[in-house]
């Protein structure tokens, strides 16, 4: 049968706390000199091994910290990992900002050439699609204006486009659609489904518990490096509310004698109805 | 086919993957230099003209002090045209390794967010600067046509020492801007460097007259043998070949010493940077 198309086995990233890497000489003669300094290491992912299949949306949510966009730039080879193994079937691109790279001098017909070419596509292919990212942007008037002059959502918005007209079998994203005005961003919404439907392959990382549960079948919830969840997405976004929740509980009650008197809670459930809670103490 | 990549912790360069990479990602080369090269010049009035305008004020300000202060020997040749014959690589030199030793550094929001052969972006920096390198050179010729009488098929070796200011530019500018990532000291430690570089690297002067003793101090320096090589071909002054060679081989090994370092850190530079 078919292998999966990313298989992640022990994977496990170190940080160095403390920046005694970069540095200067100086420091770096220092540490040298005094070996007793031991340094102060945390674990971004602690030994999580898993598989995904060929044609998942696939679905990462966890607290800040947790991990997630370290994954995100190990499997695009950004950084590396301290030990462990992945193994890639297929061409990956990844997403983790829109606009790398753009130049605020150049025109952007330019900026759609450097950043298609910085995000892996061929000239040639850009050449191809480039009446296509154009027409998704929304900003053919401006096309030979340097970008310095643009608004600030047509910069996004021309970044973006140009970002989703990539056609790897593996697309890495990182909590990028979120950029541009509402009507931009159910359009880009539109397009994730779109590219979704091909049969490609989607890791997709994001706090926004609609978009994940709108897009995803399958999930993962990470928490400091460590796998808490891993399958069917509801159970997973279940899983991760829940928890959430409880976290936050505890640290309003702690709250609570001390600096509250009335609160007024709100809380969104998974399908972002709105309940509303007022109480006193 | 399946493209298969593994990422793992592996100690060791593969080589043969290294190479099919970077010929993966010629393209993003040419872009890269092509936006340095458009934004240098952008919003300017002279344009490509300050790529001739620098160098020339350099060698008469050099000429001055050299020749007619110092008295440096030029052979009876025109000293504006001796010194811009050397000013010119010079220039080209000093602009690649000042700018490739920052560029990563300037470039740390995109080396964070994507991934692509790091040693593109320092590389980029030797090939933005050649059309300035070129503009210079056509001046330098026609400047050569009217006050130079005596021309010598020599010159057709030009793009020899061309080319060689070439690989002598990106293999420093590599190797400096990988060290910049570790050690930041180099941002202080490349202008002082350029600047004593002017002096110290046979421009305005010849090195056939410096004291034989301290000749192969001169020719460590990688760009005494390039510029020594580009007035033979102007003016068919004769190089000594085994300082000649001396000045190569610190080339080579710097070439492939920055390449090798550049490997090596290479892993880590999102990292530390």
């Amino acid at each position: 049968m078919n292998k999966p198309i990313i298989e992640v086995e022990h994977l496990t990233k170190k940080f160095i706390l403390g920046n005694n890497q970069s540095a200067d000489i100086r420091r770096t003669l220092m540490n040298y000199f005094s070996k007793n300094t031991q340094p102060i290491e945390i674990k971004a992912l602690d030994n999580i091994s898993f598989s995904i299949e060929q044609g998942e949306v696939f679905g990462i949510i966890g607290p800040n910290g947790s991990g997630k966009s370290t994954l995100l730039k190990i499997l695009s080879k950004i950084t590396y990992p301290t030990s462990g193994k992945i193994t890639i079937r297929g061409r990956v691109s990844s997403l983790l900002e829109v606009g790398t790279g753009f130049h605020p001098e150049l025109t952007g017909r330019e900026n759609i050439y450097l950043n298609g070419s910085i995000l892996g596509m061929k000239r040639q292919e850009i050449k191809s699609k480039f009446d296509e990212i154009v027409d998704f942007s929304g900003v053919e008037q401006f096309i030979d204006t340097p970008v310095k002059h643009y608004s600030s959502g047509m910069y996004v918005r021309l970044a973006f486009s140009v970002a989703a007209h990539l056609e790897p079998e593996i697309l890495l994203v990182d909590e990028v659609l979120s950029v541009g005005d509402l009507e931009f961003r159910q359009k880009s919404m539109g397009k994730m489904n779109e590219v979704s439907k091909q049969g490609r392959t989607v890791l997709f990382v994001s706090h926004n518990l609609n978009a994940i549960e709108s897009l995803c079948t399958k999930g993962m919830y990470l928490n400091m490096g460590k796998i808490m969840g891993f399958g069917e997405i509801f159970p997973i976004l279940n899983k991760y509310t829940n928890n959430s929740i409880k976290t936050n509980q505890v640290s309003l009650l702690t709250m609570s004698n001390k600096y509250l008197n009335n609160v007024n809670l709100k809380l969104k459930d998974n399908y972002s109805n709105l309940t509303s809670f007022f109480f006193s103490w | 086919m399946i493209l298969i990549t593994i990422i793992e912790n592996k100690k060791g360069i593969n080589l043969k993957e290294r190479f099919k990479e970077l010929i993966d990602f010629r393209e993003l080369l040419w872009t890269l230099a092509y936006r340095d090269f458009k934004v240098k010049y952008s919003q300017t009035l002279l344009g490509g003209l300050w790529a001739i305008i620098e160098p020339l004020a350099t060698a008469i300000l050099l000429s001055i002090v050299f020749n007619k202060i110092a008295k440096a020997n030029t052979y009876n040749i025109n000293p504006i045209l001796f010194g811009l014959s050397g000013m010119i690589v010079w220039n080209y030199f000093s602009n690649v390794i000042s700018q490739g030793s920052n560029s990563l550094i300037l470039a740390q929001n995109m080396i964070k967010k994507i991934y692509f052969p790091r040693i593109l972006i320092p590389a980029s920096k030797a090939i933005a600067a050649i059309p300035d390198l070129i503009i210079a050179l056509v001046f330098t010729i026609l400047f050569y046509f009217i006050y130079y009488h005596d021309y010598t098929w020599n010159i057709l070796l030009l793009p020899v020492f061309i080319l060689l200011a070439i690989l002598s530019a990106l293999g420093i500018g590599i190797l400096f801007s990988a060290m910049n990532i570790r050690y930041r000291d180099f941002q202080h430690i490349v202008p002082f460097l350029t600047r004593i570089g002017l002096f110290i690297t046979p421009i305005a002067y010849s090195v056939s007259d410096v004291p034989e003793n301290y000749k192969w101090l001169f020719f460590i320096n990688p760009m005494t043998g390039v510029i020594e090589g580009m007035r033979w071909c102007f003016f068919n002054i004769n190089v000594d070949i085994i300082y000649f060679s001396i000045s190569l081989a610190v080339n080579l090994l710097l070439l492939i010493f920055g390449f090798y370092y550049f490997n090596k850190m290479e892993k880590n530079i999102a990292d530390i940077i």
